[in-house]
């Protein structure tokens, strides 16, 4: 028993022995893999809490934070107020197959939309389509009333409206978009792709106070005169910065297609027109720039030109021997023609050409007129264009072209982009500083002393250009009677900073200006309006000094004489030739 | 072996807890940081709203005619603006 018993413990013994191996061989394994994967673990988590990785936090972090909706960038004017931005709206939709009842829906649509006419809604919503607009644009009012209908079938997608806080202030510069908020016209056509893709504010040059007193003066001007349009201009001579541009009538940016194309038109920029008298001052810079004469020399206004069967005539004839600036202060047709003669045709081509004026002017707007100029170049047309008959240009070109004269030569396009402070792009020197000192005085002059008086401003020296052009019509230019009235000046003349320029078009006399409708009637206030608004809104300091006028013996003298020391010598038409200027038409 | 079944159970539970208190938190986050994302877009939205109210109201024929409906004041004339030498700020010698 004893044996047995030992043995059979001896055996019990090697079978536990053996299940004891077998379960801690397990038990090995087992811990081994566990241990394995706790330290595969430990490390990641070290991994992870200790050591940094970059992209990690970037996922991290990234992970929806903010989604502004992307929507087309705002326009600003160049001190940041808002003149284009874009508003979150609703717009309402139907799925038609959704509908439970197309014909019922219609009509309880119609109450909220009294606009929308209910069968045409109908047959649009009994379509077999899924997707069919209700109505752009709506009201958060609406949009309650739409959904108080309870009708299946009619959702909202939430959309952009364009939206002009200054209205019609800047209508044609920033130019209105189409219902799916692509450019149509002005800036929002020519920046159209910048404008999509960033969410950068575009800044211009324009400046809405000088907008808007361009705008009023304008506007008074053309009531008063009961003119059909008019035109404004103001550029900074230094860079070539638009800081106003006014085209009148002009419309509301929110009507649409409810907009007369009249309205529509841009007159600084597409409108082309003869300007008249204003071109005198190229006439008169080319002929000094080419020492073809001096400020001493002079032609003879004694008679009427004739060109073959043409006649050029003075409005208010002098009938003597007339000196550059008296050419100029009094206007005189007969004197800018011989002065255009004596430059040559090539000449007048080569600088008129150099002042942007026989080419398409360069600015940021789609609506740019081409220049019309006389083909073939006769001697008659140099004689004409010498007075601003015979060629067409843009106010825009215009006021540039008079801006290279005062500026000290240098050409540079007009821009309606905000430059960097302090940046002046590089231009072209078109006449030679000399001449454009020269062309100041000259300017100053015709103020003082000549067709311009009227822009005279207490404070500010002003130099400028008057003009007044036949407007040719149906009978030809006689027989219209309609005229183009302009002012261009410069201030202040003795170191320009802007040129500005006052166009209307077709201006009636008043009792008030004795029934004269021309330039220095009607244009010259306009121009004395903006700049005595202007100076003060720029900060600059009034003149101080004490004009003296020029002796005799200088050659800016004028001498003393009849209606040219009178209110009455602003009579001095801007003067027309009949004949001519249709026949380079 | 008692003991350590013990510690196991407790620490499952506790860390099933955890799991479920942080997984909790988790979703609550979430669903604020959405909540706030919408905020911030739909004040944002308001902010462009504002701003063209802002800049509708400060149209310039609008404020010409509060100004000549309130004020006593007219625009600058040429003739009211002057510079006027400005005295050298002290410097530390003169005092």
């Amino acid at each position: 028993m004893t044996d047995s018993s030992h043995s059979r413990r001896v055996h019990l013994e090697g079978a536990r022995k053996e299940a004891l191996a077998t379960s801690r061989s397990r038990l090995v394994v087992t811990s081994v893999l566990f241990a394995v994967a706790f330290a595969v673990i430990s490390g990641r988590l070290v991994e992870l809490a200790v050591f940094e990785d970059p992209q990690a936090r970037a996922t991290a972090t990234a992970s929806r934070t903010v989604v502004q909706s992307k929507s087309r960038a705002d326009i600003l004017d160049r001190n940041g107020i808002l003149l284009a931005t874009s508003v979150p709206t609703a717009s309402v939709y139907a799925n038609p197959r959704h509908l439970l009842d197309a014909r019922d829906a219609a009509r309880r649509i119609v109450t909220v939309f009294p606009e929308v006419n209910e069968e045409r809604l109908f047959r649009r919503l009994n379509s077999e389509r899924t997707f069919v607009w209700i109505r752009r644009n709506i009201t958060p009012n609406q949009q309650f009333a739409i959904n108080a209908l309870g009708l299946p079938g009619i959702y909202f997608r939430r959309t952009e409206r364009r939206v002009y806080p200054h209205g019609s202030l800047t209508s044609h510069v920033v130019g209105t978009t189409d219902i799916d908020a692509k450019g149509l016209t002005g800036i929002e056509r020519s920046f159209d792709g910048p404008l999509q893709e960033s969410e950068q504010a575009l800044a211009l040059s324009l400046d809405v106070r000088v907008q808007s007193v361009v705008r009023r003066a304008l506007n008074t001007a053309i009531e008063k005169f009961s003119a059909v349009g008019g035109a404004g201009i103001v550029v900074d001579v230094t860079n070539g910065e638009v800081l106003a541009l006014v085209s009148l009538p002009d419309f509301e940016p929110h009507f649409g297609g409810d907009v007369t194309a009249e309205a529509r038109f841009n007159r600084v920029t597409k409108g082309v027109y003869e300007m008249g008298s204003t071109f005198k001052l190229f006439t008169t810079a080319m002929a000094l720039d080419t020492r073809t004469i001096g400020l001493n020399g002079g032609f003879d206004a004694t008679k009427p030109l004739r060109v073959a069967r043409f006649v050029i005539n003075d409005y208010h004839a002098k009938k003597r021997w007339l000196s550059v600036p008296e050419i100029l202060v009094h206007s005189s047709n007969i004197g800018a023609a011989k002065m255009g003669v004596a430059v040559g045709t090539k000449t007048q081509q080569a600088y008129l050409h150099a002042l942007g004026l026989t080419r398409k002017a360069r600015l940021e707007l789609p609506e740019i007129g081409v220049p019309l100029i006389p083909s073939p170049w006769r001697k008659i047309s140099t004689m004409t264009i010498s007075y601003g008959h015979g060629i067409a240009v843009s106010p825009l070109q215009m006021a540039n072209g008079v801006a290279a004269l005062v500026n000290g030569g240098i050409l540079r396009d007009a821009t309606l982009a905000l430059s960097a402070p302090g940046a002046v792009p590089a231009g072209v020197q078109v006449i030679k500083t000399g001449t454009s000192i020269k062309m100041r005085r000259l300017m100053r002059l015709v103020v003082r002393r000549g067709t311009g008086k009227n822009a005279e401003v207490e404070g500010y020296l002003v130099g400028g250009k008057t003009g007044t052009a036949d407007k040719p019509g149906p009978g030809g230019y006689a027989a219209s009677r309609r005229v183009i009235s302009s002012f261009v000046g410069a201030f202040p003349i003795d170191r320009p900073r802007y040129v500005v320029l006052a166009m209307l078009d077709e201006p009636k006399g008043t009792a008030e200006t004795f029934g004269y409708a021309t330039g220095g009637w009607v244009a010259a206030p306009v121009v004395r309006e903006i700049v005595a608004a202007l100076g003060p809104m720029m900060g600059m300091a009034p003149s101080t000094e004490t004009e003296r006028l020029p002796r005799p013996g200088d050659p800016l003298h004028i001498a003393a004489g009849k209606p040219s020391q009178t209110a009455g010598n602003q009579r001095v038409r801007g003067q027309s030739v009949r004949g001519p200027s249709r026949a380079t038409h | 072996m008692r003991r350590t079944t013990l510690i196991t159970l407790l620490s499952v539970g506790v860390m099933t807890v955890a799991l479920f208190y942080v997984g909790h938190e988790v979703t609550t986050l979430e669903e604020e940081l959405e909540l706030l994302n919408k905020t911030i877009v739909s004040d944002q939205e308001a902010i462009r709203v504002l701003r063209a109210e802002w800049s509708h109201l400060n149209e310039t024929d609008r404020l010409r005619e509060l100004a000549e409906k309130y004020l006593a004041l007219e625009p600058v004339r040429p003739a009211q603006i002057t510079s006027v030498p400005i005295p050298a700020a002290p410097t530390e010698e003169v005092r």
